[in-house]
């Protein structure tokens, strides 16, 4: 029986049991289902993210001819980011402006995490778009954006320094949770990382709620451990897809 | 925030070798951020911060409104922070690059989304008036830590700003003038004070035969506190963290650029936590000293029995 | 009325200037002449990029009279033929209007004085100096040179004007290159104003002179 639905929703963020509202424990990631490939046709690179109920799709094109001067760098390939967020993602289908500030905010920032990675030295004169689009959203919209960003980026087979991946964790009382939904973002403070490879330094790190500055210590150290592990499935992916590769080339 | 495009060949290189040598142009040690220089005008609200040759003002209004249908009690609350060429004729006028949309975002999310100015203080008659406060952002001159400059510009503005007082009789609301009844302040329930940090890759050059010279420096990656517009053009990325003296950090950032260690960032919240104390102090004295300034041979101030607290 | 005017206080900027006159405080800054964007370009004319900007909330119908009224005046005095395909950009920043939302003589007037300064700190060639002055009338048919919130807000004021004038080094005003005129007056009083304010002009000049001496000698310390 609920007794009240704000004492209910508190308890279940994490119960005492260690479990928090989905069943998860305080250091599970959500299901992370990941496919790269998946628009052979219409474009160099793709992918698919599933991480939880958050989805997202990515298309990379290029490195190709540059949209005129101002996206045309000398010494540098040009990345351009362009999310799209779907008005039937989010419970209340809210219309999306295409120019709103925050959108504007999480291109330039997966836009610049790329850059980080991506060798874009080799492609002067040249641009590469990426373009996201989220189907569906339950927290975690910029990391997973991030995560589908890299697989398409390599399907496209734009060389990188290695992975970018990124996950997002929040404090509940003194326990740090890693991938939070939307309930348990809409609740907790909490960041999100993003790393390049399996090191300890960060290429993307945002916080936008307040969190004390003595547990940002341990929040930040699951969320780079969550992020490593993103990875290592992002990698399994990927040498999966190449041996699928391979062998239908042996075939032929 | 890389605005200036161009540095000459000569100062970027001059510039990198001193940072190598431990040097900033100005003689701060690198986690030194610049003086403060705060002031406030006639006017209630207006508050003037200059941090080295960046200047900015910004500018306190209230006005009532009508609330929003879905908070009847909350009052509102809006940040304008728009760059003319003013500040540097790299600033476009009437147009947002993606660095001035990133700062803005991020003034909103230190000020506004951390609950700084209570919203629910602001309400007069429920669904029907509420003030509608308003910071108006003028950068005068640009010499980076606009962030950080803007941020207290703000919080000073609004400790500083006085609305009038509001007498409620059933739905009738009348405005008492500031010579009728003492204005109140907003009521703010803590301030966050930014501080930006900027990374820098100084080992890439091409006489490494130099670093070798350096053995105490054994990470090649350089952090400055509160980089001016040179060192800007030059860094590789930076971050801005929100801090309050609580110890609570309300807002970080940062988006791309070089790859910093974790422990690396946990060491520059401390920095942001140091200069957010003294700043706090900063403010608060400056306050008291203008409020002094004002009430001198105010009988009210006299009969008051306010403690200290 | 104290007059408080400063040069050179901005350095990303080729000219600032601020201006602060009463409770009228504007702040100006100059750059160019610079390269100018394409589709702006004159190929005969350097272009004029004038961009007012209120002291609270965003530039309204306000700001651009104010706006137009002084890009007129600018544009006559300024040597734009000396610098075609080019760019001058000119910013004034109201820092305190010193008066209510229905009037902007004071703020108008100021800008012009600003903007005057700030393009002899800029270095940019002027075909003078340009004086401006803000006159109130009330209906006893007395004249208000620079009024305060006050005398503007008093239901007694009948008209409020602008005037400004060209002045060149006999620091004579014989050149009227502006007259805002707002509210009922008399075709006299308005002869008499533009006569009153031609004084009042020269007086402007000389302040303007002597700022402009000032920065002189700070910036060329050797000559004596």
């Amino acid at each position: 029986m609920i007794l009240d639905a704000d004492s209910f929703l508190e308890k279940c963020i994490y119960s005492p049991e260690g479990l928090r509202a989905d069943g998860r424990r305080w250091n599970e990631l959500r299901q992370f289902k990941c496919q790269i490939n998946t628009h052979a046709n219409s474009s160099d690179g793709s992918s698919y993210v599933e991480q939880g109920y958050s989805k997202v799709v990515c298309i990379v094109n290029g490195p190709k001819e540059p949209d005129g001067r101002s996206h045309t760098f000398l010494d540098k390939a040009c990345i351009s980011v362009e999310v799209n967020i779907a008005s039937f993602s989010t419970v209340d289908r809210k219309k999306v402006v295409r120019n709103n500030k925050r959108v504007q905010e999480l291109n330039t920032t997966i836009q610049r995490t790329l850059e980080e990675a991506v060798l874009s030295h080799l492609y002067p004169r040249t641009q590469i778009d990426i373009s996201i689009q989220v189907l569906q959203q339950d927290g975690g919209l910029l990391p997973t954006c991030v995560n589908a960003a890299t697989l398409a980026l390599i399907d496209a087979g734009i060389p990188m320094v290695d992975y970018v991946s990124a996950c997002s964790a929040g404090i509940y009382d003194t326990t740090p949770l890693l991938d939070l939904n939307t309930m348990e973002e809409n609740d907790l403070a909490f960041l999100t990382v993003g790393v390049i490879g399996k090191s300890d330094s960060l290429a993307l790190l945002m916080m936008e709620t307040r969190m004390s500055m003595d547990n940002l210590e341990p929040v930040m150290a699951i969320a780079i451990a969550g992020s490593h592990s993103i990875r290592d499935i992002m990698d399994r992916e990927v040498r999966r897809h190449g041996k699928q590769r391979l062998a239908k080339k042996g075939n032929m | 925030m890389a605005v200036g495009k161009s540095i000459s060949l000569n100062e970027s290189q001059f510039i990198l070798r001193a940072l190598r040598e431990s040097k900033r142009l100005d003689g701060r040690s690198f986690s030194e951020p610049r003086e403060v220089d705060l002031s406030f005008g006639d006017e209630f609200g207006h508050a003037q911060v200059k941090l080295g040759q960046t200047w900015v003002v910004a500018k306190i209004s209230a006005e009532v409104v009508k609330p929003r249908e879905d908070r009847p009690f909350e009052g509102g609350f809006t940040i304008n922070t728009d760059i003319s060429s003013m500040a540097s004729p790299l600033f476009e006028n009437n147009r947002q690059s993606d660095d001035e949309v990133i700062m803005s975002r991020m003034i909103e999310k230190a000020i506004r989304r951390s609950n700084s100015l209570d919203l629910e203080s602001l309400c007069i008659v429920a669904g029907k008036k509420v003030w509608n406060i308003r910071a108006d952002v003028h950068v005068l001159n640009y010499d980076g830590g606009l962030v950080d400059a803007i941020c207290i510009a703000v919080i000073a503005g609004l400790l500083h700003f006085r609305k009038p007082d509001v007498s409620v009789d059933g739905e009738e609301v009348s405005f008492h003038s500031f010579e009728d009844r003492n204005p109140v302040p907003l009521s703010i329930l803590h301030m966050p004070i930014c501080s930006t940090f900027s990374f820098f890759q100084v080992d890439q050059s091409e006489d490494a035969n130099d670093s070798n010279n350096l053995p105490e420096r054994l990470d090649p990656q350089v952090v400055l506190v509160d980089a001016n517009a040179q060192e800007l053009i030059l860094s590789g990325g930076d971050m801005t963290i929100t801090v309050n003296k609580n110890r609570d950090v309300c807002q970080m950032l940062k988006s791309g650029g070089l790859r910093v260690e974790a422990y690396t960032i946990l060491n520059c919240v401390n920095i942001a936590y140091e200069f957010a104390v003294k700043t706090t102090k900063l403010i608060n004295d400056k306050l008291k000293e203008d409020h002094a300034k004002r009430n001198v041979g105010n009988i009210d101030q006299l009969l008051s029995a306010e403690n200290d607290r | 009325m104290s007059l408080n005017t400063e040069t050179s206080l901005l350095s990303q900027v080729d000219g600032s200037a601020s201006w602060k006159c009463g409770h009228t405080s504007i702040i100006c800054s100059v750059s160019g002449p610079m390269e100018s964007k394409r589709r702006n370009e004159l190929p005969t004319l350097a272009t004029l990029e004038l961009v007012v900007r209120p002291a609270i909330s965003l530039s309204s119908t306000r700001e651009a009279l104010i706006k137009d009224r002084l890009y007129s005046v600018l544009s006559a005095v300024i040597l734009r033929q000396l610098h075609p395909r080019s760019l001058i950009q000119i910013v004034l920043q109201i820092l305190e209007p010193g008066e209510d939302l229905q009037f902007n003589i004071l703020e108008l007037a100021t800008c012009i004085n600003a903007a005057t300064l700030a393009l002899i700190d800029a270095g940019i060639p002027l075909r003078a100096t340009v004086a401006a002055t803000a006159v109130a009338i009330t209906q006893s048919g007395e004249y208000i040179v620079d009024p305060t919130r006050e005398q503007l807000n008093e239901p007694e004021t009948e008209s409020t004007h602008v005037f400004a004038y060209m002045i060149r080094s006999d620091n004579k005003a014989t050149d009227l290159i502006l007259v805002e005129s707002l509210g009922s007056f008399t075709q006299e009083q308005l002869l008499s104003g533009i006569q009153m304010a031609a004084e009042h002009c020269e007086k402007v000049s000389l302040d303007i002179r002597a700022t402009v001496s000032n920065k002189v000698k700070r910036d060329f310390i050797w000559t004596e």
